[in-house]
Order: structure tokens, then sequence, then C-alpha cells
């Protein structure tokens, strides 16, 4: 057998999409971790401080849990968009925009 | 309200329960909460605050794993989170007893969606050997992992699907519940999306559909602050906590024991 033709009998290395992939998927999952990490903290935090103090920084605490998903869902859109995959990248902005008019509500 | 350390046993025993039957801690949390005196309005928001911070506590070795279907979570998101405003806008005007009949009511399908057997649609085919496991971009297909194996599916009946999403999201934004006790089965059984593929997803999905629902009791004033800290803490824990536990069970009998204990808990709610 030919040096060319027994590359193709070895294991396959991972194609480069599959690599972008597990970047994506890997930044994604920090992403989260990140956000709550941070929000649990502020619960803490205000759960231990004295009344009045604590209404800040569980409303900061509520405003990084409620906003978590919706930067996941943000990230969607612009991750689809910048790859091309216009319909699902408008879909995932409509879901955003139910979002704003909640606000509304 | 209960002190803070009470609601955060409260939260960490419902999200511990509702990760081993992998149905989400508000099923739990909420008629508890209810049951415990607190106002059904009230402990609405903060079964939702559970769900988001369950959602989020998951959502990160989901994503790992290559597991959840994110065009197909933002598909069915749109259906949901618009039934989950209605749900939530309607929800003040609607008395503190009809919730909790509502609440016993979804406790008790909650219960049915657990005791029911599952078998594969999916089965793992050689020729996708090389694909890593994943969505494929642009489509609502894609393929898992399954040891050495790859499962590729492919979402069936879409608009059926979304028009059940609807009533789910209608029910999450109601009773303060993710809704992946009926996200889940849909997804499985309609779409013919895999179980692991669909919880994951579901997961995902719940946290965005719970977040919006927030958004609209936040409006509506029934958000207690102090609360939701403690309840974002004992989620957080106990979702944690659920998930290592999980791996050490098997999932029929964990999940027969949750689906006997919902149905206690639909029994309580409607006469106490």
């Amino acid at each position: 057998m030919s040096e060319a033709n027994s590359a193709y009998d070895g294991p396959m290395d991972p194609a480069p999409q599959h690599t972008a992939r597990i970047r994506r998927q890997r930044t994604t999952a920090i992403l989260l971790t990140v956000l709550v990490s941070l929000a649990t903290t502020l619960a803490a935090v205000a759960v231990l401080l004295p009344e009045g103090p604590d209404a800040a920084v569980a409303t900061a605490a509520l405003l990084v849990l409620i906003g978590a998903p919706l930067i996941r869902v943000a990230w969607l859109v612009a991750r689809w968009f910048r790859l091309g995959d216009f319909r699902y990248g408008v879909v995932a902005l409509a879901v955003l925009g139910v979002a704003a008019i909640a606000i509304i509500v | 309200m209960p002190a803070a350390w009470i609601l955060i046993l409260f939260a960490v025993g419902s999200a511990f329960l509702g990760t081993l039957g992998g149905l989400g801690g508000a099923l739990f949390l909420v008629p508890v909460l209810v049951l415990a005196g607190v106002d059904p309005l009230i402990a609405v928001p903060l079964g939702a605050t559970s769900v988001v911070a369950g959602s989020l506590a998951a959502g990160a070795p989901q994503i790992r794993q290559g597991l959840v279907h994110q065009r197909i979570g933002v598909t069915i998101e749109i259906v949901a989170v618009s039934g989950a405003v209605i749900g939530a806008a309607i929800g003040d005007r609607v008395s503190a007893d009809v919730l909790t009949w509502v609440l016993a009511a979804v406790a008790l399908l909650a219960a049915i969606s657990a005791a029911r057997p599952t078998a594969p649609y999916n089965l793992p085919q050689g020729t996708f050997g090389g694909e890593m496991g994943g969505e494929w971009p642009g489509t609502l297909s894609g393929a898992y992992r399954l040891g050495d194996e790859v499962v590729p599916y492919q979402a069936k009946r879409v608009p059926l699907a979304l028009s059940l999403m609807s009533i789910a999201g209608l029910v999450s934004g109601l009773a303060g519940v993710g809704g992946g006790f009926m996200k889940v089965p849909v997804m499985r059984e309609v779409m013919r999306v895999p179980i692991k593929v669909a919880a994951a997803t579901s997961t995902f999905t719940v946290g965005v559909t719970a977040a919006v629902s927030l958004i609209v009791y936040w409006g509506q004033g029934r958000v207690d602050l102090a609360g939701t800290s403690a309840i974002m803490i004992g989620a957080v824990v106990g979702g944690v906590l659920g998930t290592r536990v999980s791996a050490l069970l098997a999932p029929t009998t964990t999940r027969r024991v949750i689906a006997v204990l919902l149905a206690a808990v639909a029994v309580i709610l409607v006469v106490r």
C-alpha cells in the first residue's frame, strides 16, 4: 500500500470545523459558568447583608440571572449571523424581541 | 415569607429532587412554598428564579458534551416565550385558589411524564463514525455520541411540536415551573429528538422561558428580592448535588420515586 493510501486507514484528525465547534462550546460554557457564579455570589452577599443595602445587591443578582439566558441567545444571534445562518439568526432575534415585549407588558 | 435559611433549604431539596428526576426543581418548590403559607402569586416568581438558576448551573456541562441543540431550542422558544408572557401576564389576575389547582394539575402531569417508560427512536449508525456530535448548521438535525457510536437525528413534525410548546410556555408563565416535563416528551415523542438531546435542549430553553416570565413578574411587583436571592443559592447548590448523585442512581427507579412524590404533592395541594 502506498504512503498516500495508508493515510486514509489511520484515525481521522479532527476536522477544522470540529475544532472551531469545540472552541465555541468551551467559550459559551465558560461564559455561562462566569454568569452563574456572579449571580450566586451576589445572591449570597445579599442574604448576608442587613436589610437596606441588601436590596441593591439582590437586584443586581436578579438582573444577572435574568440577563444570562438572554445574553446566551444574543450570543447565538451574533454567531449565526456571522456564520451566514440567517434563518436561525432571525429566529433567535425574534426570541429577544418577545423578551423586549415582556418588559413593556 | 419564611426565613432566608428555610428558603435555601427548600430550594436545595427541590432542585436536588428535580435534578434527580430530570424535571427541574420548581415543580417541587412552588407547591412546597404554597404549602408553607407563601402566597401563590409570590411563590410563582420564586419558582421561576430556581428554574433560571438551575438551567444556568446545568448549562455549561451540557454544552461541553455537545448535547444542546440550540437551533431547536430557539425555534421552540419563540412560541414558548410568547406563551409564557401571556401566562405570566394573566397570572396576577387569577385567584390563589385557581393557581393552586393549576399547580396541582401541573404536578400530576409531571408525575405521569416522569413515570412513562421510554424507548429509543434513534439508533447508532456506523456511516456517521467521523461525526463528533452536536447540531448541524442551518438545520434542525444533528448527532450525538453514544459511547464509541454516533446517533444522527432530525427534528420531525415541527409545526405540531410548536403548538404544544406554546402550551408548555403558557403553563410555565402561569405556574412558575420550567415546563421541561412537557417540553422533553414533546421533543421526544413528536419531534423524535433523542432523549439526552431533548433533556439538554429543554434545560437551555426553560431558562430562557423563566427569565422572560421573571421580567413580567417583576413589572407586576410580584418579585420578593430577598426571597429570590435565597432561592438562587439553594437552586444552584441543589442542582449541583443532584447532578452528582444522579450519576450513582438507576434512572428508571429514580424517576418512579419522583413520580410518586409529585403525585403526592398534587394530592396534598388539592385536599389541604
